[in-house]
């Protein structure tokens, strides 16, 4: 059962909006595939595209290497799951489950039976009686996914199913979804604003922006190879230090940075002396000068704002002396014990932990979002970044 | 304390006022039935009877009134019904410019007094050659009837999350699969209540009736009549015997409603 996905040079706009840039992608069969990108991004657009709410303006989308184009949503082969599950509320969960194939005309002990085996699989086993209103937030979600099963689909799209459920419950079901993935086989297509859910879920992640997707990479590589100060900053929290490119060579680039002078990191991108680029250190790359203490360390000097404590950690904001930014700094428990608001103190970073990537003028995450809050409370697994000075 | 204490029997005096303006009149037209008097009245008292019944049961006339008003509202329905439900699902689920148009005109017969619809569909039909009759009284209430049902339904039908209907396509039904299981049986209460309301309209329906009905006299036109010619307590009983076959219906419709309330095993 071949379950790939090719968006091939898809486009849509609405009226004079462009939704989707031209867009070309691959997904495999069998993948957990996340679509990752703030509200507004075109995310949801692109699922509805596949799903055959919305048909592109141009380009094709081929699911298992058949065209898509003309045929309706009742007749792809793809079930989604809604934000908000769209669970049928006058219908008994065994109802629900049941629906996708009542209307294709299978029997009534084939569907009960199908029904049962999906009840199992979601662990709401002897729970099909029930109203849909008599289960809680969890069972409904499992619910959705039993449903949206039940019709056999090559490909399943997630439109932010967790979004609505508390961290614990949402922690709970990530793994939950990672392990039906991997029992059904099934290509999972995700969309998320939650980095941390895609992260921690997906086998690829597609960043995307403004209509358009800046990358598509495994996690991992996201985080330590972003390629786009999008990326950069969307993706984990990061350190934006603008300037301009002075050398190139091995791997390693260095930029002139008004007021801090010269500092160097990893090469991302295409880059060239004299052209405007950007140097990313993610919070947990600073340290405190005496704990880097080799040479090769590039340090900043920075006045002590605030200092959250969040558990095993603690993040600093601090202000550099030298540019008036501000920077986030994440420490060890013993390294935060010493530091109070108001004192100076003396960062490092490694440069090999820092990346130069091109700044051509294209939105990072911090541009789009506007003056952020400084002494933010958010829970530790939300995007934070540094506002751009 | 004694500010709240005057409140609540201030409350209570209204509410017992209240119920004294609503049902005293209908509580005198019932003892008035049983008076043996040839005025509709209790005073003076000449004596209990039930004589009147029996002249009830016997005015031919009357019963064929009543029965002409039931086929009208039985007519009523059959049009006014799914002209209100496609006007509401319209209204709400189609992308139209003509939206506007379509809604101000089911509502102007709303607008319309009840005298000019029944004089202009009598004009009307009266070209084609078709005279006052039961076939004229339903297409003249149907016109401001279907437009209490739109509203109905559309109240409804704007709480409808619209998901569902994207869920159940999604899930590979045909839209008229996803209209008949997923969206009727969430209009369904609005519906009957439509319906209900519908039907009492019609039932009711006097001035809109008066100019249509032809010699298909409906029961409320026949009641006028007979003031004229003299009301006689006969009246009165026709009164109560439709006042108590009110309160069955809305004892049974509610010892239903309690019993589907009560949560259900499968």
């Amino acid at each position: 059962m071949d379950g790939s996905v090719i968006l091939d040079n898809v486009v849509m706009r609405f009226d004079d909006f462009t939704a989707i840039e031209p867009t070309s992608l691959e997904i495999r069969s069998g993948e957990f595939f996340s679509f990752l990108g703030p509200s507004g991004c075109g995310k949801t657009t692109l699922l509805n595209i596949i799903s055959g709410f919305l048909s592109p303006t141009d380009g094709d989308v081929r699911i298992g290497n058949a065209s898509m184009r003309g045929v309706p949503v009742n007749h792809r082969p793809t079930a989604m799951i809604f934000q908000n599950l769209a669970l049928f509320p006058l219908m008994s969960v065994y109802q629900n489950i049941e629906f996708g194939l009542e209307v294709r005309g299978v029997d009534r002990a084939t569907r009960r039976r199908k029904a049962d085996e999906l009840l199992e699989l979601v662990a709401l086993g002897g729970s099909g009686g029930k109203p849909v209103s008599a289960l809680s937030g969890g069972q409904k979600q499992r619910v959705a996914i039993a449903r949206a099963l039940a019709v056999e689909p090559r490909v399943l799209l997630l439109d932010e199913p967790l979004s609505a459920l508390d961290l614990k419950l949402r922690q709970h079901m990530r793994n939950e979804l990672k392990a039906i993935q991997r029992k059904t086989g099934i290509t999972f297509i995700y969309i998320t604003h939650d980095q941390g859910e895609a992260l921690a879920m997906s086998d690829r992640v597609a960043v995307m922006s403004a209509g358009r997707i800046q990358q598509v990479a495994d996690p991992e590589t996201l985080y330590h190879r972003p390629q786009t100060g999008f990326v950069a900053t969307f993706v984990g929290e990061n350190n934006r230090l603008a300037g301009r490119v002075i050398e190139c060579r091995d791997g390693r680039a260095t930029l002139d940075i008004p007021g801090l002078g010269r500092l160097s990191g990893r090469s991302g991108s295409e880059l060239s002396p004299g052209r405007p680029a950007a140097l990313f250190v993610r919070p947990e790359s600073l340290s405190l000068s005496d704990a880097v203490g080799s040479a090769a360390a590039s340090m900043l000097e920075a006045h002590i704002e605030t200092v959250s404590f969040e558990g095993a950690w603690r993040m600093l904001e601090a202000r550099l002396i030298a540019t008036r930014e501000t920077v986030r700094i994440l420490v060890g428990q013993g390294a935060g014990d010493v530091l109070q608001p108001g004192q100076t103190a003396r960062f490092g970073y490694d440069p090999d932990n820092a990346i130069v990537l091109a700044d051509d003028g294209a939105p990072t995450h911090d541009a789009e979002m506007g003056e952020t809050p400084r002494a933010s409370s958010q829970p530790a697994q939300e995007n934070r970044h540094v506002p751009s000075a | 304390m004694s500010a709240q204490r005057f409140f609540d029997w201030g409350l209570r005096l209204y509410i017992g006022l209240f119920f004294v303006y609503l049902f005293l009149p209908l509580a005198i037209m019932a003892v008035a039935t049983f008076n043996d008097s040839r005025f509709p009245t209790i005073t003076p008292w000449n004596g209990t009877t039930l004589k009147w019944f029996a002249e009830l049961w016997a005015d031919g006339r009357m019963w064929a009134a009543l029965g002409n008003s039931l086929l009208v509202a039985g007519g009523v329905l059959c049009l006014a019904v799914p002209i209100g439900v496609a006007s509401a699902l319209f209204l709400t689920t189609v992308e139209s410019r003509a939206k506007p148009f379509v809604y101000g005109l089911i509502l102007s017969p709303l607008l319309t007094p009840g005298v000019i619809i029944g004089i202009s569909t009598l004009i009307f039909w009266r070209e084609f050659g078709i005279n006052g009759g039961t076939f004229l009284t339903v297409l003249g209430q149907a016109t401001f009837i279907s437009a209490y049902v739109m509203l109905m339904v559309m109240a409804r039908l704007q709480r409808f999350d619209r998901t569902l209907e994207r869920a159940a396509l999604d899930l590979g039904a045909t839209p008229w699969q996803a209209f008949r299981r997923v969206l009727l049986p969430f209009l369904k209460p609005a519906i009957l209540s439509a319906a209900a309301i519908a039907f009492l309209q019609s039932f009711e329906n006097y001035n809109t009736s008066l100019f249509v009905v032809g010699y298909d006299t409906t029961l409320t036109v026949y009641l006028a009549s007979k003031v004229r010619t003299g009301l006689t307590p006969a009246v009165n009983a026709l009164g109560l015997v439709l006042i108590l076959i009110t309160i069955l219906i809305a004892s049974v419709y509610e010892l239903k409603r309690r019993h589907e309330l009560k949560p259900k095993g499968v």
